[in-house]
């Protein structure tokens, strides 16, 4: 069994690769799926980078943790195609003595990246995607790993559902999403953002790596009910903002609003560090 | 009272009021301590800053791979004290991981002062006392500490969070040219980056 696998996981997806790996750990196997058959002149192809986790072992989000490092995706594309940035899902808290919090994943990181095709892009022609995965893969000790892999993929005048076109849907539709009428609002008072989601039974914000520093992440960053007191330590002039995803859990069901709530006006702006 | 004594008051004082989920922050008194190196030498930091230096801590794990980046891959750490080490910086690299813990053991540090070619003590902390008083996060995890007893930077040594190739800035380097020369560091305050301080439970 090698240290690294690499599931070749759509039929008819071609990956000619599995290519070269470099130091790739046991703790982590990696693999491609496409949501589309094939690459369409001028359409998108949605791909899912999978983070298959040994049990115990956690990879990083990329939002802020205390330690740790996000895991990171560089494509290289042919000319004429482009990619957007990967989709992160949301993370969940991981605390550990001495104070220390970070934003998770267990079991399994999805990595949604949307890959565009040139309208000049042939039929019958076959495309090489490559890309270079590194991760850093933790438990009691870390880990880095990274892997090359090689993307052959087919285009064509029409495309088909893979079967894993349903799995990244459902991934798609757990990904942070903007806030509705009525599902969020928010209010600074000094240094505190009060964030309030109707009908929420417990509220857990998840700051991004640019968010503003909190007096106290490990506390206020949680709440049962539906109010959420976010205190800002003031920090190069700045209170805030606050960035990141506000997960709001109402019986069975778990809203992942974005985030992106612009520091403090600077006439609210108090002084001092409220610790 | 001596300067030394006040040192070590107000240093044990901090070390009790210290909240451990916090770490500190510029402006923060330093907590003190004293802590056995891997040859059983006893350094304590009070003594350091009443004889006027300047001491720079750095949180260490043999085995993380951050740490491996700064002292094996690239010679960060040395590098860097060695600009100062003669101009009254003691450098002082600590391991607070607990007992059974990754990077752990007096064998263990003994060997990585021989491997990194350490040119600066390594104190021992295994029960995390000093790590916590500091709230130190990772390894490695920076503060330079002026002759007041002040800390005076606090963060990430460099600007670069890979586990790969060292960043373009400094920031100990250029809070420690700046502390020598009177003036405050331009940057008091970065986050640090590395893998978790292993902390008993």
């Amino acid at each position: 069994m090698t240290r690294t696998r690499i599931l070749l996981l759509c039929t008819t997806l071609l990956l000619a690769g599995c290519a070269r790996e470099s130091a790739p750990p046991r703790d982590v196997s990696v693999s491609v799926v496409a949501a589309e058959s094939a690459a369409v002149p001028g359409g998108a192809v949605t791909l899912g980078w999978r983070f298959d986790l040994a049990p115990g072992w956690h990879l990083y989000t990329n939002g802020r943790s205390d330690t740790g490092l996000p895991p990171a995706v560089e494509l290289s594309l042919p000319e004429g195609w482009t990619a957007d940035a990967p989709l992160w899902p949301a993370g969940r808290r991981l605390e550990s003595a001495g104070g220390i919090l970070d934003h998770v994943y267990e079991d399994r990181l999805l990595l949604l990246q949307t890959l565009h095709a040139p309208l000049g892009a042939r039929p019958g022609e076959t495309v090489e995607i490559g890309a270079r995965l590194e991760w850093l893969a933790c438990r009691e000790g870390c880990v880095p790993g990274d892997t090359l892999l090689t993307l052959a993929l087919p285009v064509a005048a029409a495309a088909e559902p893979t079967r894993h076109a349903e799995e990244l849907d459902r991934a798609r539709g757990e990904l942070p999403r903007a806030a509705r009428a009525g599902e969020l609002s928010w209010t600074w008072e000094g240094n505190t953002l009060v964030l309030r989601s109707p009908g929420a039974s417990h509220l857990e914000y998840h700051p991004s790596a640019d968010a503003g520093h909190l007096s106290d992440p490990r506390h206020d960053a949680v709440a049962d009910g539906a109010v959420l007191n976010l205190r800002f330590r003031p920090r190069d002039g700045r209170v805030g903002p606050a960035h990141g995803v506000l997960l709001a859990r109402a019986g069975e069901t778990i809203r992942r609003l974005e985030l992106t709530i612009p520091a403090a006006p600077a006439a609210t702006q108090p002084q001092g560090d409220p610790r | 009272m001596t300067r030394a004594m006040k040192l070590c008051l107000f240093g044990a004082l901090a070390l009790l009021l210290a909240v451990p989920a916090f770490a500190l922050v510029p402006g923060d008194d330093a907590p003190g301590f004293t802590l056995k190196d891997t040859d059983g030498k006893e350094h304590s930091i009070a003594s350091y800053l009443a004889a006027g230096k300047v001491v720079v801590l750095e949180w260490f794990n043999p085995d993380c791979p951050f740490i491996i980046k700064h002292h094996k891959n690239h010679k960060t750490m040395n590098e860097t004290y060695a600009k100062f080490a003669d101009r009254g910086v003691v450098w002082l690299a600590i391991n607070s991981n607990a007992p059974g813990k990754q990077g752990h053991g007096d064998k263990r540090n003994r060997q990585a002062v021989i491997d990194y070619a350490l040119p600066f003590p390594l104190l021992l902390d295994e029960n995390g006392v000093v790590g916590q008083a500091y709230g130190a996060k990772t390894t490695p995890h920076m503060f330079v500490i002026g002759g007041k007893g002040k800390v005076l930077y606090a963060g990430a040594i460099d600007d670069d969070r890979s586990a790969g190739e060292p960043g373009d800035v400094n920031y100990v380097a250029d809070a420690l040219e700046a502390v020598l020369a009177g003036k405050t560091p331009k940057v008091q305050e970065t986050d640090p980056y590395g893998c978790s301080v292993k902390y008993v439970k």
